[in-house]
């Protein structure tokens, strides 16, 4: 039973990975977005530490889980305060918001992008960490 | 843009030791000295060219900007506290390998100590640049708390005690200035620094503001009645003591009397009063300072009387008054940071704390005496330094003002020169008490290089007298004309009251420094001011005891003391607002019929789940999950499938996590908290208290929920906003554009949460 779980999760991990990807990318025009991506995103190191043993601390996405938690933080604070150094108040965008951007697909390039992916990095690594915490002391027994 | 510069310099002074600290140790101290050097450099060139203020608008609806700018009155803290900061952290490189040593603590410490040091240097750059009252009040407190994390450094109970002592009072005199700009704002409409000294306030404003101006540098500068924090303090390592307690973090109450002369001024009664408390610290402070016996006991004293001789200057006035206090600042920052790090010097080369213990140390200790005897001469105003100036301006003011401050200025130049002379005499001369052991170079260099700065103030005092002017001239906000000091071989009324005075302060030392009597600090410390700090906090103490004896002890009563009173406000609530339109039941489609049956299920099951007699902890949980999940269904009902998602998903995580939690717990301890009867209430009392709480959440959601937020105004306002841009993506531009600081708060409480949750986990996982 344990190894079909273990070989589903591994089939899994790509797919929902994508998925999140999708949710983040779709955000803006369909329901989704960088708190629901990163969630999702942190539910396959769910999945990894429920199927696998204690091999899974070993994974670099584990091990570095605070710190992207961080990195997106700090993100989205400079995104934010960047506008500062320049002159403006903070939270200025670019390009400013009543004027059009360039696309990717129905993917709008601003740097509103960056702040919400600082968001997903941010919550994503909040999901990871707590659920390897619980997973790790468990583990410990 | 320029003038931000030397704060920049110096917030990245902090990041950059911290990372030179981690490649090799003694790194960190050198990027923060030669940073502070750097610093030091850009204020001075910055002042000689006069650059102009920049400002960047911080919150524009409340007219709050990130103003800097460097005038003279800037220049001359700047300089002082990156000069000081410099030669401490040189000072630091030897001083705290030793002390941490004797600690028992890891060499990492010191990196942490560093970090420390240089981001209390931040601060007190951004206060004294600032040119926004806003900016300044939250740069005031950020030096509070950097002193906090400084003095509660060492480890131990008397750290504690000191470092929540300090804090405690110069927190309270930080709300104090917070109450002071926000009534300023109120009359004069702007936080501006610039335009709030202009405006003329009514006399009824100008006294309020006034007070709570003074009341707050006060308990930043540790004057009677607020100065107990300060010998406490005493317990951080010498580094601390030597920069924050006797050049910076103090200094500040200066700094933001003379920032706000203009608004003190324009009320007679603080500014009759201000001279006054200046006065009461000096006699004070020096009288327990000729009588104490520990070494950085006696420093702190005098700091507390040094800088009421800062408030006696400003409170005189005029330009005497306000030029002196800078050459004041300037003077006793230079030598009070060299005693201490004497003082400091000298328990590490003696093992002792206490005068009484050491003597004799010149021949051992040669530079250390050098240094000590010109920092001594500073203070006591004798001539050869820079100190001798700084006497003058106080005279002259003195003399403006009439016999009484004039008779004043004798007496507390006397008492400076008595209880600074027992200091040096009692360490270097007499008959030597203690063996001594070498000292390291970075812990002479230091203090012999600042007091020679006093040596040649004194033989070429210009340029430190145009920067003290330059103070002088930011803090009258008025033009000076001063003659430049010199020695005048003429008999000035100045030179006759300094020779009284040193007569008199030998006459002191000789009556009253030497006898063996019980110490007046202790008695201060009995008696004094701190007794009643500390019976305030042990009756807080008392009183939040006594709350928690009230407390109910099991879990249900504590929830249901919370829920009980919930329930009764809300009923209030519901049945005194008139009620049409309120509750609105909606019309039911066919459409919705299996999310309304679904509904049903997950209510049906958490009921009948909590009736049951014997409720595992799973299936709580699980009931607690179902009835988020129906949360999130509403959500869908009201046409936000982005809320809903959010919502299904992270009850998901939490669930996990919650379940996760639940298996640490030892499988024997749940089961018996499973079959354990229920004891304590009778069961009337669980069923009453929970149809209120079932019943106050059902009308409570019934009642926001009949009342979507499409028809909100502000949820309109951001709908018409979002729509009328070309963009496409509305929650992105709301969550990063128009809301981005909240998103960033939200963000932040998300990632304490997850530190909490490490920390608390983190003691299992290895």
């Amino acid at each position: 039973m344990n190894s079909v779980l273990q070989d589903i999760a591994e089939l899994l991990v790509l797919p929902i990975l994508v998925f999140a990807v999708a949710l983040f990318v779709k955000g803006g025009t369909a329901p989704g977005g960088a708190f629901s991506a990163g969630v999702v995103a942190g539910l396959v190191v769910g999945l990894l530490h429920l199927a696998f043993d204690s091999r899974v601390r070993q994974l670099a996405v584990v091990r570095g889980a605070p710190f992207i938690a961080a990195g997106g933080l700090l993100l989205s604070i400079a995104v934010t305060f960047a506008p500062v150094f320049f002159g403006d108040a903070p939270a200025t965008h670019i390009p400013p918001a009543d004027t059009q951007s360039s696309h990717f697909g129905t993917l709008e390039l601003r740097t509103q992008m960056l702040f919400e992916f600082g968001v997903m990095l941010a919550v994503f690594g909040f999901s990871a960490r707590v659920m390897s915490l619980v997973a790790l002391v468990e583990e410990e027994r | 843009m320029e003038t931000v510069s030397p704060l920049l310099v110096a917030v990245g002074a902090i990041a950059a030791a911290y990372v030179a600290g981690l490649v090799r140790p003694w790194l960190s101290q050198i990027v923060g000295g030669v940073s502070a050097a750097i610093g030091f450099a850009l204020v001075l060139w910055l002042y000689l060219t006069e650059a102009s203020p920049t400002a960047v608008p911080w919150i524009p609806a409340w007219g709050v900007e990130l103003a800097f700018g460097v005038d003279g009155l800037a220049a001359v803290f700047a300089l002082v506290v990156f000069g000081v900061g410099a030669a401490i952290m040189v000072y630091s490189a030897g001083y705290m390998p030793h002390e941490l040593g004797e600690q028992g603590r890891p060499r990492k410490a010191q990196l942490r100590f560093d970090a420390l040091m240089l981001t209390f240097l931040a601060s007190m750059v951004g206060l004294v640049l600032a040119r926004d009252l806003i900016l300044l009040f939250v740069f005031w407190d950020l030096t509070a708390l950097m002193s906090f994390f400084l003095i509660g450094f060492n480890r131990g109970e008397e750290s504690r005690t000191a470092a929540l002592m300090a804090i405690l009072v110069t927190g309270i005199g930080g709300v104090f200035l917070l109450i002071a700009v926000l009534i300023l704002y109120v009359e004069v409409g702007s936080f501006s620094l610039d335009e709030s000294l202009a405006a003329g306030l009514s006399d009824k404003t100008a006294t309020i503001v006034g007070a709570l101006i003074v009341l707050a540098a006060m308990a930043k500068s540790a004057q009677v009645p607020f100065q107990f924090w300060l010998p406490n303090a005493m317990v951080a390592p010498t580094p601390v003591s030597a920069y924050l307690h006797s050049s910076a973090m103090v200094a500040a109450g200066i700094f933001l009397t003379a920032r706000m002369l203009p608004v003190l001024q324009q009320s007679p009664l603080v500014w009759t009063a201000l001279p006054w408390i200046g006065v009461v610290s000096i006699i004070v402070g020096g009288a327990v300072a000729l009588r104490s016996d520990k070494l950085k006991e006696i420093l702190a004293y005098s700091t507390i009387a040094q800088y009421g001789y800062g408030f006696l200057l400003l409170g005189l006035g005029g330009a005497h008054g306000a030029t002196g206090a800078m050459l004041f600042i300037i003077v006793h920052a230079l030598a009070k940071a060299t005693l201490f790090m004497v003082a400091g010097a000298v328990t590490h080369a003696t093992g002792s704390k206490r005068l009484s213990e050491v003597g004799g140390l010149a021949k051992d200790l040669p530079h250390l005496a050098v240094a000590t005897a010109i920092a001594v001469a500073g203070l006591a105003a004798i001539p050869g330094t820079l100190g001798f100036f700084k006497e003058e301006y106080l005279f002259d003011a003195a003399l403006e003002h009439g016999p009484l401050f004039v008779a004043l200025s004798v007496i507390a130049a006397a008492l400076t020169l008595a209880y600074l002379g027992r200091f040096f005499v009692g360490i270097f001369l007499g008959e030597k008490l203690r063996s001594t052991e070498p000292i390291p170079p970075t812990m002479w260099i230091p203090p012999l290089g600042l007091a020679l700065l006093l040596i040649v103030g004194g033989l070429y005092p210009a340029p430190f007298a145009a920067l003290a002017e330059a103070g002088g001239v930011a803090t009258l906000q008025e033009a000076l004309s001063l003659p430049a000091p010199w020695y005048h071989l003429e008999l000035r009324p100045g030179y006759l009251m300094a020779v009284v005075a040193w007569t008199l302060g030998a006459a002191l030392w000789f009556a009253f420094g030497r006898q063996d009597r019980p110490r007046l600090s202790e008695l201060m410390t009995r008696y004094g001011p701190e007794r009643w700090h500390r019976g305030a906090i042990s009756a807080l103490d008392y009183v939040s005891a006594k709350l928690l004896f009230l407390e109910q002890n099991t879990l249900r009563t504590r929830i249901a003391s919370v829920l009980v009173p919930c329930a009764a406000l809300v009923a209030i609530a519901a049945l005194t607002t008139p009620a049409e339109q309120v509750y609105h039941i909606g019309e039911i489609r066919s459409e919705h019929v299996p999310v309304i049956l679904g509904l049903f299920l997950a209510a049906a099951t958490s009921l009948s789940v909590t009736l049951v007699k014997s409720k595992g902890h799973l299936t709580m949980v699980l009931a607690l999950t179902a009835v988020g999940c129906s949360l999130a269904a509403v959500y869908a009902f009201l046409g936000g499938p982005d809320v809903a998602l959010v919502a299904v998903l992270m009850e998901l995580l939490l669930t996990l996590v919650f379940l996760g939690v639940l298996r640490l717990i030892r499988r024997d301890v749940l089961e018996r908290e499973q079959a354990r009867p229920e004891t304590g209430q009778p069961r009337w009392f669980l069923v009453v208290v929970s149809i209120l709480s079932g019943g106050f959440a059902f009308v409570l959601a019934w009642r926001v929920l009949s009342h979507p937020l499409a028809t909100d105004p502000t949820a309109g306002f951001y709908r018409d906003i979002t729509t009328a841009l070309p963009q496409v993506n509305m929650v992105a531009s709301i969550i990063a554009d128009f809301r981005g600081l909240d998103t960033l708060g939200e963000m932040t409480v998300l990632l304490i949460a997850m530190l909490g949750i490490v920390s608390l986990l983190r003691r299992r996982v290895r």
